[in-house]
């Protein structure tokens, strides 16, 4: 819609009353003025002809008696300002006062003379075509000795008034000049002063719209637009005060968010970036600037946060992954996407929490490195002591047996030692294998490697009079390492005669939904519920005497955890005291392809 | 109709890019197997490779696609022309890295053989090279473009070094022809991928200037360079 001044709307209202208004009076007045003036000159008609008449009488005007009558009439017509016409009864003009009778056409036809000659006195308002001006007549019968002889006219000429628009034209076009000045005038005085304060109001909003919060428009002192402005004053400030909350808010939001360690992006369903922080421009090796509005693709120049980004938005779930970020340097990099949610629950967008996890996996390999060293630096000295202790027991010590005892105190101990750290490290082995996924692994039946566990235990289980019991169908196939397997399950048969003398020990395979369970049940003295949950920590003991009587390392529940991970896999271990206790491992199908493996490296 | 195509662009500029950011990575891995010698990225690098290829599939019917469909005019007829090229030139950039990576794991099997050149500096210009196409890409910078193009000439000069380089090294050690070999292999990939990083700058400018400068004379870039600072 165009928008119109309201000045215009207001001249065009004044302008149409104001012409209307005028139309009416005039018309009302010219009718009203018609009328007083016409019956004023009928009256005053009526009054000439009586005198006339009277005079005519008097001379006793003979109807052969022209001259004389004539020369009368036209004294008598100067005289009074009057049309005096004598017309006889055949309608035939004897006298006129302001025309020659002779040029006269016969007047019989006139209405006033026609009715005045049949006795009845009329007015006629008309145009005389013999003057060339509107007249109103008035015609009366004369009568001699009763009979009519003819008619009396008298007639005074009317003013332009009557005979319609052509006279008025050009002052009807003037006082519709008049009246468009005047409204014109008056619309531009009344609104000048609304139109003002408007506009100071529009600037006040459109300079508080453009920043300057401080701007208050001025109130006028009429009512309505004064209210009109302190409103808006008081809307200004309370989307000052809001605005100066929200800032406020968004500078503590964008402080916390620029201070924060983690890096945070959040990104929208198109892709556009709404919030990236300092940490996150730092850790992801870009600084793109996200005021201009930029799409992820532009911001992040890595191809895996962006499959990232993609794959927790197809998903819809939060998901936390562990990346390698290339760039200036390497980076390990934990990143965390959720997806943002909406009102009603809909999909926002993605957020994604970026840890810099280079240092803390950095300490992880330093600790593992350590561990592993050490042992590996351990294991010389303990052979020495090992070999130099076997030897003097093997040789010749005499009476004392004492020494032989300290001694064999120091061959067990020994070989307590050297198992632990063994066992250290095949669990850093285990682990790094874990870490790089790429421990070797080939289909193979399952009872094989149940079967050549059980084989290295049947010497201790003897010795201890357990009975050993193998389930298995002979046709599952699981996709492992088998040395890590087996020394898993023997680690978990080893345990299991340890703690069953005198009982049965069933090793049971079990196919499963998607996975293969190896379970190894016992019928010894269990663990307590309190324990079940760290049995698989390393030096975790249950029973801390009994556990080191029996020789354990408090190492091998632990290595098992750790060879079922690295498989992909999980352990669980169920029990009820004085009953036995059933430890599992369940391995996945299909986690590693036949090929997938590289060089062995445990 | 204009708000479609509008569209239909951003979402190719996104994928254009995303395929950017993967070329530009698996460059990355391969020269990082290549100077670590690590038979597991090159791997990791061949593998990613064949996501390019899918991508460059993609991208491609997606720009016959708003051809067939949009007919676009001027600026977006430009914008995706100018984007079929880069596919290709990213897609070539993959394939070279793949190559790259392959020489790999030939000389993973050599550890003794001792490289007698600074393959890591070459590589770091490439790469930056690659970068800074993208980055022109990103911005729609045709200056930086042009300032790509102008730096082919030192990974061009560099290459010709490695050949003498080379060929001194063969001559003091006759025995280690083949692995010598593969290192300048790598040396020539290394210099085709700076030489697509140069074609993707000229598309840039080709898209933001409308300009074909393709087998213009190099002076004559390297006035321009001029001029435009």
């Amino acid at each position: 819609m165009r928008k119109k001044p309201l000045a215009r709307d207001l001249f065009i209202g004044y302008f149409v009353v104001m012409l209307m208004s005028i139309l009416v009076v005039s018309h009302t007045l010219g009718v009203i003025f018609k009328s007083l003036y016409l019956s004023n000159i009928r009256s005053d008609l009526v009054s000439r002809k009586s005198l006339v008449l009277l005079s005519l009488e008097e001379e006793k005007f003979a109807p052969k008696d022209h001259g004389g009558i004539e020369g009368y009439v036209k004294d008598l017509g100067h005289a009074s300002s009057t049309r005096i016409t004598w017309i006889d009864n055949t309608g035939t003009v004897q006298a006129d006062s302001d025309a020659d009778p002779a040029t006269m056409e016969n007047h019989h036809n006139r209405p006033e003379v026609k009715s005045a000659l049949s006795g009845v006195p009329k007015f006629s308002l008309r145009y005389s075509r013999t003057l060339g001006e509107g007249m109103q007549y008035y015609a009366v019968p004369v009568r001699h000795d009763g009979n009519i002889i003819g008619a009396l006219r008298v007639a005074l000429p009317v003013t332009r008034l009557e005979y319609g628009p052509t006279a008025t034209k050009k002052e009807f076009l003037l006082s519709v000049l008049i009246v468009a000045l005047i409204s014109g005038l008056v619309s531009f005085l009344t609104t000048r002063d609304v139109a003002g304060s408007l506009g100071r109001m529009r600037k006040a909003a459109q300079m508080f719209s453009s920043g300057d919060f401080k701007t208050r428009s001025p109130v006028s002192d009429t009512i309505e637009i004064g209210n009109l402005a302190e409103a808006l004053n008081h809307m200004m400030d309370d989307l000052e005060r809001q605005f100066v909350t929200i800032s406020h808010q968004a500078k503590e939001q964008s402080a916390i968010l620029e201070s924060m360690n983690e890096g945070v992006m959040a990104i929208d369903n198109d892709d556009n970036v709404l919030i990236m922080n300092r940490a996150a421009t730092r850790i992801l090796d870009s600084d793109p600037d996200v005021s201009k509005g930029i799409t992820l693709q532009e911001a992040v120049r890595n191809p895996i946060i962006q499959r990232f980004v993609e794959k927790v938005r197809v998903q819809s779930a939060s998901l936390c992954e562990e990346f390698l970020i290339r760039g200036q340097d390497t980076r390990t990099v934990q990143a965390t996407g959720t997806i943002l949610r909406g009102n009603e629950n809909s999909q926002l967008g993605v957020l994604l929490v970026l840890n810099d996890i280079t240092e803390f996996r950095k300490l992880e390999n330093v600790r593992r490195d350590f561990v592993a060293n050490v042992s590996h630096e351990l294991r010389t000295p303990i052979t020495s002591i090992k070999g130099y202790s076997e030897a003097l027991l093997s040789g010749d010590l005499g009476e004392d047996s004492k020494t032989r005892d300290f001694l064999e105190v120091i061959e067990r101990q020994a070989d307590r030692l050297g198992a632990i750290i063994e066992d250290l490290l095949s669990l850093s082995a285990i682990e790094q294998g874990n870490e790089s996924t790429s421990i070797s692994a080939t289909s193979m039946r399952v009872c094989d490697i149940v079967s050549s566990a059980t084989a290295s235990c049947v010497e201790k289980a003897e010795a201890n009079h357990t009975k050993m019991e193998v389930e298995c169908d002979g046709d599952t196939v699981v996709t492992v390492n088998p040395r890590l397997m087996e020394q898993a399950v023997l680690n978990l048969l080893d345990n299991a005669i340890k703690y069953t003398p005198n009982g049965t020990v069933t090793v049971k395979v079990e196919r499963l939904d998607n996975e293969v369970a190896i379970r190894v049940i016992d019928t010894g003295c269990g663990i307590d519920e309190e324990h079940l949950p760290r049995v698989f920590e390393r030096f975790y003991r249950v029973d801390k005497a009994r556990s080191r009587k029996l020789g354990g390392t408090g190492l091998g529940l632990s290595i098992v955890k750790h060879i079922a991970s690295a498989h992909k896999g999980r352990v669980e271990a169920q029990s009820t005291p004085g009953v036995g206790s059933t430890f599992s491992i369940y391995i996945p199908d299909s986690v590693f392809t036949e090929m997938e493996s590289e060089t062995d490296n445990i | 109709m204009t708000t479609h195509l509008q569209r239909e662009i951003d979402k190719l500029k996104k994928k254009i890019l995303y395929m950017g950011a993967e070329a530009e990575e698996i460059l990355r891995i391969a020269v990082e197997a290549l100077v670590s010698r690590n038979v597991k990225l090159a791997r990791e690098a061949i593998e990613s490779d064949e996501r390019l290829d899918h991508l460059e599939v993609e991208i491609e019917e997606d720009c016959l696609k708003i051809l067939a469909l949009h007919q676009p005019v001027a600026t977006d007829l430009r914008y995706v022309i100018a984007v079929l090229k880069i596919n290709n030139d990213l897609e070539r950039i993959g394939d070279l890295a793949v190559n790259i990576a392959e020489r790999v794991t030939y000389l993973a099997d050599r550890p003794s053989f001792h490289m007698p050149l600074d393959l890591k500096g070459m590589a770091r210009l490439t790469q930056l090279m690659v970068k800074r196409s993208l980055d022109a890409i990103v911005n729609t910078d045709s200056k930086l473009a042009r300032e790509v193009r102008a730096s082919d000439d030192e990974i061009d000069d560099i290459n010709h070094g490695m050949y003498d380089v080379i060929t001194e090294y063969i001559t003091r050690n006759p025995d280690q022809v083949e692995p010598a070999l593969h290192v300048l292999s790598a040396t020539r990939h290394l210099e085709r991928i700076a030489d697509q990083a140069t074609n993707i700058a000229e598309d840039v400018i080709y898209l933001v200037e409308g300009d074909i400068v393709r087998h213009q004379h190099e002076t004559y870039s390297t006035n321009n360079v001029e001029n435009d600072k």
